[in-house]
């Protein structure tokens, strides 16, 4: 049963997306309704996923897998590909949020797709299919066959029917990815090899969880190979992130997308690029991770405060909100590489709740544009006079995109900070330079806010545009494909647990015990470097994962020095 | 040492209690419905008037519980106030409804049970008397409102709906703030009512000064928010090290039992202790919150939003939240000198600068606001000199009085059709009776006219500053006498002298309603008799023989994180003194503005020193020079790097392999490879002088 759910969300998406396109000319106007169909099939699909997860969960443990489904696909000359998906606690928020996701990005294409509209449907459904498969595959070859996979519908979506830059945002977009992708795919492949080699099998493969418990050490990954295939690694997923400074595919392609494509992009496609790092990254090359945590963190941290500040001088509202997707994803990120484990469980949250905020403002944006035609913020103003239905939503994710308490950012926020600033790896001034996001987010977003709402009504001449059954506020399609949205906003501020609650002991049996056993197979020596240490001295960091020691009593423990950047 | 729950409260459970910040919050739901349901405004006041009644309710029965040992407690022996009597050790109770956040499989946090941020309670002292005032006056407010939202004809104004539905979303937070047992609620709490207070300010969105004035309000307050949550985080850093199983290193509880810990390691940062950082870090959540020098620019701006908000949020509740904050950490705060020498420094620099802005201004509802801020400011070196028992009660006064002075103020701008430049009317006297005398009542209070609220507490707050240090205590005094003299420069270009009314005020401009004068009457029986509380009357007291410093208010408080107050010893001619203070500068406001003269004699006598005040020391222009300019400049640099530079770079770095390959294409014949490959090699090579730099 669990396994049909599973075959239905990726298989079911790349079928209707041939039927749609093989639809007659006559009933053209029904790929719209029969895309919104399957993507509440979907939706239900992984929802149905989700609420066998507990059971699970009893059952098997942390580790626990919903509908697994494991097949040989193609064995040529000793190299296997399996056909391998399953869904953990990790895994399946990402795959609800994309359920959720698919069909209102449907939805809000209604009117705003004119042209060429089975053709458009069928890519939406391709990339669908593609996304749902990324995250449900447990083989490393699969998952890098559906995250490429992803960039065709999306390279077609934007390049035909985005902006007036589509086609050069389309092909920068695809080269961008493209290529850090290709370095990630060697990286891969010589992994596989020197998995073989090490367990000393024939057949290579290339099995997710052989691969995330290859020995480490002597006789195993050495720590150099972990440190390059860390950066072979990096190189796919940190375009993807998009990590600064490879981010400026990012805003062009945002900006340019129609409106279905920027929210699946923001939704759900950046996420590859985190979830990689989180799912392959650190579980496999652990002491890679932890060899470049700080640099990454500093990446991070600098991509948080640039993406702010840029945001803050922009005059295209949807560019801004594109912007905010580097500052947010900095977070994200921050929060991971703090190798904590609060940092790795509110990083994953923060992956959810980005989806569901920014994802929900490109909708908005979205539906401004219909009605306005323009994106410029000195064009437009006071529309919450015009438009209060319209108001009440974005100020709602406005605020839950600035980490507002109550709301879903917030807790994501707060314990990537806490983490950051609690890290051995990273330490306080990390927290508190991503500390500035929480006030430059405030100060951008606000700034939109403030442009588009309040003041003085201001409309360009000629609009609102109300054609295609539009209305001056927000039309009963538009309510009923953001509510979801703010319902999800409110429940995951309250009630974050919902995500957590599995998600905590997954992280750790799959990952931190992993980077652990990283840690202790090269203990950080403490202490060595500068001055001696005076002994009152624990602002910097008191307890990084050592062997056996004690716990330390806070008067007497060394201050620990490390050379980053920012010291 | 927590109370057992029987012991700590016996009327109603915790549970119930516990229920008191959602009473507010559903009446804003309801009212959000009806909003979303077209229902009609006429009655949209409701369910926010009843959900805040319950609360009030509750907070009160809650207040009348929590005292019970003092109420029950025997003999305030004359002449020692309650010197001999000594108040239960500082404790609370704690109680949880559910976990909310985790903090991931920390396996320094055992048990497992304790890997939570919790969303709990806090009942002690101070919980009952901040209760107490905040629904209380919400409860005022509330009704007042009712009247205030409604044009000349009775008919609500636009937006009304919205209104009440912001206000029961606002008590909901300040309960929640109020309540909270651990940091993060504390810090949910503080966000909400800054959401709130932005809402409200901009509450006029159409108008380009309200919305601006949200906008600063809310940033200008989240640059205290980031101080606050890096004060949480260094928290939890400095307390895991510590917590025995089941503590939960950002509960209140567990903070203040290690409080002495952190005073005694040092934060290996510029020599400063572990409770040094915490506390200066925390602090700047309250600098930002409570307006304190340097983050006060927001305040006088938050007059864009309704009257009633300026009442309730930017006069009365939320912006003591900083207070609120500090006295409730009080053994944090009290283990760190350094934070209460900073604390003492910006209430005294705030206390002067603010109360001199106030001598300077027209607007009848800033005046009111920096009056605020002084008054802040004066509760802020309450803090810094050890006696928070004072700072609360100036609070707790303050409630009163600065919420009729502001509703007061709103009925005269109702009556003068929304002008409130005190320049362009006077003599109101016999065309607002009432109003009259309810702001007369409200202006001796805050200028600390004997006998009223405003006095007892103020002088506490001297007498503390003098037991620090004579100087504190005499820049105290300085602001006191400006505070009585601005107040009634105010009050007699208002009321006094010939009567003049804008022609906005219409033909009979008259009295409010009942449902807008009765809650003044309340606010007003507040602002005369809360005082009491703190001051016993007998024989043989202190002052004209009668009154004495120091009762069941700080009987009362003493249960409570703050700890027992110490009794109020000696000077005893200080209270005379701030009385003779109170009365020179009422008596010099007489003789210079009495007959409200249309032109300025302050202006006119102190020259380029009043417009310095004028301007309010161009303070607002500073802060854009320096801090916005420069840091949107920055973000102009940053994005014109991304369009040109960083794009450029990949770009260019791409091409050197690019035109080699391009060079070397007619070997290969293949274009598109060759464009890859270049590509792939560029971000290669970036990534690679990336790690190099690094």
């Amino acid at each position: 049963m669990e396994s049909i759910l599973l075959n239905v969300l990726i298989f079911l998406p790349l079928g209707a997306a041939g039927v749609i396109a093989a639809l007659p000319e006559r009933h053209a106007r029904q790929a719209g309704s029969l895309a919104l169909v399957i993507g509440l099939i979907t939706l239900a699909a992984s929802l149905g996923l989700a609420a066998r997860l507990p059971a699970a969960l009893a059952a098997d443990g942390p580790d626990a897998q919903v509908g697994q489904v494991q097949r040989d696909w193609i064995t040529v000359g000793g190299v296997a590909l399996r056909y391998h998906v399953g869904l953990d606690a990790v895994s399946l928020p990402l795959v609800v949020l994309t359920g959720v996701l698919v069909p209102l990005s449907v939805a809000c294409s209604f009117t705003a797709i004119r042209a060429r509209i089975r053709e458009y449907y069928a890519w939406l459904m391709a990339l669908a299919a593609a996304m749902f498969g990324v995250y449900a595959a447990r083989d490393v070859l699969l998952f890098y066959i559906f995250f490429e996979f992803t960039l065709v519908p999306l390279y077609f979506l934007i390049g035909i029917w985005g902006g007036s830059e589509r086609r050069y945002a389309a092909n920068k977009f695809f080269l961008f990815t493209f290529v850090g992708s290709v370095l990630t795919f060697a990286g891969l492949l010589y992994l596989a090899l020197r998995a073989a080699e090490i367990d000393g099998r024939s057949v290579i493969d290339f099995d997710l969880v052989r691969l995330s418990t290859l020995r480490l050490g002597p006789g195993g990954l050495t720590a150099a190979e972990q440190s390059v295939l860390f950066l072979a690694l990096f190189a796919g997923f940190a375009i993807k992130v998009p990590l600064f400074p490879l981010h400026t595919w990012l805003p062009l392609a945002h900006t340019e997308a129609p409106t279905a494509g920027s929210v699946l992009l923001a939704g759900v496609l950046l996420k590859l690029g985190t979830y990689g790092f989180l799912r392959l990254s650190l579980p496999i090359v652990p002491e890679g991770a932890v060899a470049w945590a700080g640099p990454m963190a500093v990446l991070a941290v600098a991509g948080i405060i640039y993406g702010a500040l840029c945001c803050w001088v922009q005059r295209d509202v949807k560019k801004l909100v594109a912007y905010s997707s580097v500052s947010h994803l900095g977070f994200c990120m921050l929060g991971m590489f703090s190798l904590l484990p609060i940092g790795l469980s509110g990083s994953v949250l923060y992956m959810v709740n980005h989806g569901i905020s920014t994802g929900a403002l490109f909708l908005l944006v979205g539906m401004l544009y219909e009605r306005y035609h323009t994106r410029d913020l000195d064009q437009i103003g006071g529309l919450a006079r015009r438009m209060p239905v319209f108001a009440f939503f974005f100020v709602l994710f406005v605020l839950s995109s600035i980490g507002l308490p109550g709301l879903n950012g917030f807790v994501s926020e707060f314990t990537v900070l806490l983490a950051a600033f609690n890290s051995p790896r990273l330490g306080p001034w990390y927290g508190a330079l991503g500390a500035t996001g929480i006030l430059l987010g405030a100060i951008y977003m606000l700034y939109a806010t403030g442009k588009v709402l309040f003041g003085p009504v201001k409309e360009p001449v000629g609009t609102p545009d109300l054609s295609g059954g539009l209305t001056p506020d927000l039309t009963r399609r538009e309510i009923a494909i953001l509510t979801p949205l703010a319902v999800l906003a409110v429940v995951l501020g309250v009630y974050p647990r919902l995500i957590t609650d599995p998600l905590d002991p997954a992280l750790k049996s799959q990952i931190l015990a992993r980077l652990e056993q990283a840690a202790a197979a090269r203990p950080v020596v403490a202490a060595q470097m500068g001055p001696a240490p005076r002994p009152e001295a624990i602002f910097g960091e008191k307890d990084r994962p050592r062997v056996a020691a004690p716990r330390p009593k806070p008067q007497v423990v060394p201050v620990a020095q490390r050379g980053g950047p920012l010291r | 040492m927590p109370l057992a729950e029987a012991q700590a409260l016996a009327i109603l459970s915790p549970g119930v209690y516990a229920t008191l910040p959602l009473w507010p919050l559903v009446g804003a739901v309801v009212v959000g419905l009806m909003i979303a349901g077209r229902a009609k405004a006429e009655r949209a006041f409701w369910p926010v008037v009843l959900g805040v009644a319950v609360s009030a309710a509750l907070g009160v029965t809650l207040f009348v519980d929590l005292g019970r040992p003092v109420w029950s407690a025997e003999g305030h022996g004359p002449g020692g106030g309650g010197a001999g009597h000594a108040a239960p050790a500082a404790s609370g109770l704690t109680y949880t409804l559910f976990n909310w956040m985790s903090f991931g499989a920390d396996e320094s946090l055992a048990p497992a049970t304790n890997r939570w941020i919790a969303v709990n309670f806090f009942f002690d002292g101070l919980t009952g008397i901040m209760l107490l005032f905040v629904t209380a006056v919400s409860l005022m407010v509330v009704i007042y409102a009712i009247g205030y939202m409604r044009d000349h004809h009775g008919h609500p104004e636009r937006g009304y709906e919205r209104f009440f539905a912001f206000l029961g979303l606002f008590v909901f937070a300040m309960v929640m703030l109020v309540l909270a047992g651990n940091f993060v609620l504390l810090y949910l709490g503080w966000e909400l009512v800054g959401l709130c207070s932005y809402l409200l300010i901009g509450f006029y969105y159409g108008k380009p000064e309200a919305a601006a004035a949200a906008k600063k309000a809310f940033i200008v307050n989240r640059i205290g928010d980031l101080g606050f949550a890096l004060g949480i985080f260094a928290l939890y850093q400095f307390l895991r090290g510590h917590v025995q199983p089941g503590e939960n290193p950002l509960d209140y509880a567990v903070v203040f039992k290690y409080a002495h810990a952190l005073a005694t390691t040092g934060a290996g940062l510029w020599g400063l202790t572990q409770a040094d950082v915490a506390s200066l870090l925390l602090l700047c959540g309250a600098v930002g919150k409570s307006a304190q020098f340097p983050l006060y620019v927001w305040l006088p701006d938050a007059m864009e939003g309704p009257t009633p908000v300026s009442a309730l949020i930017h006069a009365a509740t939320m912006v003591t939240a900083g207070i609120y904050m500090v006295a409730r950490c009080t053994p944090l705060f009290g283990a760190s000198p350094a934070a209460l020498d900073v604390i003492l420094v910006l209430g005294l620099v705030g206390a002067l600068l603010t109360a001199t802005m106030a001598m300077a201004q027209y607007d009848l509802k800033r005046i009111l606001a920096y009056s605020t801020i002084s008054q802040l400011a004066f509760m802020f070196v309450a803090l810094g000199c050890r006696a928070p028992h004072a700072g609360v009660f100036h609070v707790f006064t303050h409630a009163w009085f600065k919420a009729l002075l502001f509703l007061t103020a709103g009925s005269v701008m109702h009556a003068m059709g929304g002008v409130i430049d005190v320049r362009k009317f006077s003599g109101l006297r016999t065309v607002l009776p009432t109003t009259y005398r309810q702001m007369l009542i409200g202006c001796l209070a805050l200028a600390g006219f004997p006998l009223l609220a405003g006095f007892w507490s103020k002088d506490e707050i001297i007498h503390a500053a003098f037991e620090r240090h004579p100087v504190v205590g005499g820049l105290l005094l300085v602001t006191a006498a400006l505070t009585a003299y601005y107040t009634f420069r105010m009050f007699f270009l208002c009321f006094h002298g010939p009567q003049r009314l804008p022609p906005e005020a219409g033909a009979h401009p008259h009295d409010a309603p009942p449902v807008m004068t009765r809650p003044l009457w309340v606010l007003a029986l507040g602002a005369i008799f809360t005082g009491y509380l703190g001051v016993q009357v007998g024989a043989g007291g202190q002052f004209l023989g009668v009154f004495t410093p120091h009762y069941v208010f700080h009987d009362y408080l003493g249960q409570s994180t703050l700890g027992a107050a110490k009794a109020a010893a000696g000077g005893e001619w200080l209270m005379y003194v701030s009385a003779a203070v109170a009365l020179g500068g009422i008596a010099l406001a007489w003789a210079r503005y009495g007959r409200a003269p249309a032109e300025d004699p302050d202006a006119r006598l102190l020259g380029g020193l009043w417009r310095l005040w004028h301007h309010k020391y161009w303070v607002d222009e500073l802060y854009d020079r320096v801090f916005v300019r420069p840091l949107r400049g920055l973000g102009h640099v940053f994005f014109g790097t991304d369009r040109y530079g960083v794009d450029g770079l990949v770009w260019l770095v791409s091409a050197v392999p690019r035109g080699a390959a391009f060079a070397l294409s007619f070997l290969q014949r293949g274009a598109l490879q060759g464009y890859a490959l270049g590509m792939a090699a560029g971000v290669a090579l970036l990534l690679l002088i990336w790690t190099w730099l690094d």
